[in-house]
């Protein structure tokens, strides 16, 4: 593989500064001199880690993920990538039913899971905030996901989460698919009680755990908790 | 003396105003706001507090269950008396005896909310420091897409005129609606005084606090910390 010296890590500096300009004008650059766009990716991502960093030691403030958010996006609409990606369409290692549970209607952590996931070659299906049981289980039966991902922020969410699980158990479907659970209220003794497979307050902590449920090709494996 | 408070910096106006309208003269300690944005790091710090008092009998927690934050306490040194309420939010805006509903695409507010160091304003002014007015609305724009409405509830322990000119500037910036409630201290007040009925969760002395203290998730078993 071609030695990409400095420029790799000044293109994990350049997002973790969040510098749109910079991240985007060398990034295009790479994709050019030949670099992987999967492996630019990857260089990107681990910019993204070191931003989700700087937000949990309240360097960042939520507009800086917002901000990153943003970045990503833009990254991954360059021309190389676009490409990348849609040759990348027959290939996709997964797909995820995501939404926001009924009652909330936070979503900056769900939409960046949802970026993260779309990057790391899922397809997604995402239902956006205040999304009722019935819903997902309609959606559920349209676009027969492996994952359903259930998102919230306020506290009542452990509640309507579990209300979703159940609704998939009484439906019969429950075993054909892994639900996780994204939210920073969540611990392993909730996510039980949710009956969801796993949890995660990060979303690339919740990234790594569905690709490892795709690793497994879809049998039965552990628990995973994030 | 038999009582201490633990308060959130957050609700400093509202239980200055209950301590005053009750007469109680119990010492307090506050507690910085931020922590509401880390559930694990404010049952860490809310924890220390409770492992260093000597002499009290009772710790009245003026917090609702706040993400989980409260879950998983220990009653280490005194016992523990707790609002059954989600948050500080359901907590002034709740009505004796009847459940409380959120109110959809509502971002709400007080003085104390504004106050924070990462408050919605403090959030406003770093993006403009950082990337500029007019990027800054845009990033706002994005993060508050599943709002309307800016709620400044009118707890009567602030005066309403500064807070209400900030939220109109904020929500100028933001394309939010202004909206001004009227809350309450009532639930302050009781935990200032008692009975301790059904609208408190008492934890004695050697006990830990689980998600059935703040009547959620009311089927869990007990030993689960949801």
């Amino acid at each position: 593989m071609k030695d990409w010296g400095e420029k790799e890590k000044e293109l994990i500096k350049y997002v973790e500064q969040l510098d749109e300009e910079n991240v985007l004008k060398l990034a295009d650059e790479l994709l050019n001199a030949g670099m992987d766009p999967l492996y630019l990716l990857d260089l990107v991502n681990e910019g993204m880690n070191r931003v989700g960093k700087l937000y949990e030691s309240k360097d960042y403030y939520i507009a800086d993920l917002i901000m990153a958010g943003l970045i990503f996006k833009q990254v991954l609409g360059l021309d190389k990538m676009i490409a990348q990606f849609q040759v990348g369409q027959i290939n996709k290692i997964g797909k995820v039913l995501l939404g926001t549970v009924k009652g909330d209607i936070h979503d900056i952590g769900k939409d960046i899971f949802r970026g993260m996931l779309e990057a790391n070659g899922f397809d997604v299906m995402d239902l956006g905030v205040d999304v009722p049981k019935e819903m997902f289980l309609k959606k559920y039966e349209e676009y027969a996901p492996h994952i359903l991902g259930l998102s919230g922020v306020l506290t009542t969410t452990v509640d309507t989460m579990k209300e979703v699980v159940d609704a998939f158990v009484q439906a019969g479907v429950r075993d054909k698919v892994r639900i996780i659970a994204g939210g920073n209220h969540l611990t392993a003794e909730a996510c039980r009680y949710i009956g969801a497979d796993g949890f995660a307050s990060d979303a690339s902590v919740g990234v790594k755990i569905c690709k490892e449920w795709m690793s497994c090709a879809g049998g039965q494996g552990a628990i995973h908790h994030g | 003396m038999s009582k201490v408070i633990i308060a959130c910096q957050t609700i400093s106006d509202e239980l200055n105003l209950a301590m005053r309208a009750t007469g109680c003269s119990y010492p307090v300690i506050r507690m910085a706001s931020d922590y509401h944005m880390d559930p694990n790091l404010l049952r860490a710090k809310l924890q220390e507090e409770i492992d260093k008092l000597t002499d009290f009998q009772d710790v009245l927690l003026a917090y609702g269950c706040c993400g989980n934050g409260l879950v998983g306490l220990k009653a280490s040194t005194a016992g523990l008396i707790i609002p059954r309420t989600e948050d500080c939010i359901s907590m002034v805006l709740s009505r004796p005896g009847e459940k409380f509903e959120r109110l959809k695409r509502t971002y709400f507010l007080t003085r104390g909310w504004l106050q924070g160091s990462k408050s919605i304003a403090a959030e406003y002014e770093h993006a403009c420091e950082r990337y500029g007015e007019a990027r800054a609305r845009k990033l706002f724009k994005f993060m508050l897409k599943n709002y309307n409405y800016l709620m400044v509830i009118d707890t009567g322990a602030y005066p309403l005129a500064d807070c209400l000119s900030k939220a109109e500037e904020l929500a100028g910036n933001t394309g939010l609606e202004v909206v001004v409630s009227k809350g309450s201290v009532w639930l302050l007040q009781k935990l200032l005084t008692g009975p301790y009925d059904e609208d408190f969760s008492v934890i004695p002395r050697g006990g830990t606090v689980n998600s059935s203290h703040f009547g959620m998730a009311g089927a869990a078993p007990a030993h689960q910390a949801i």
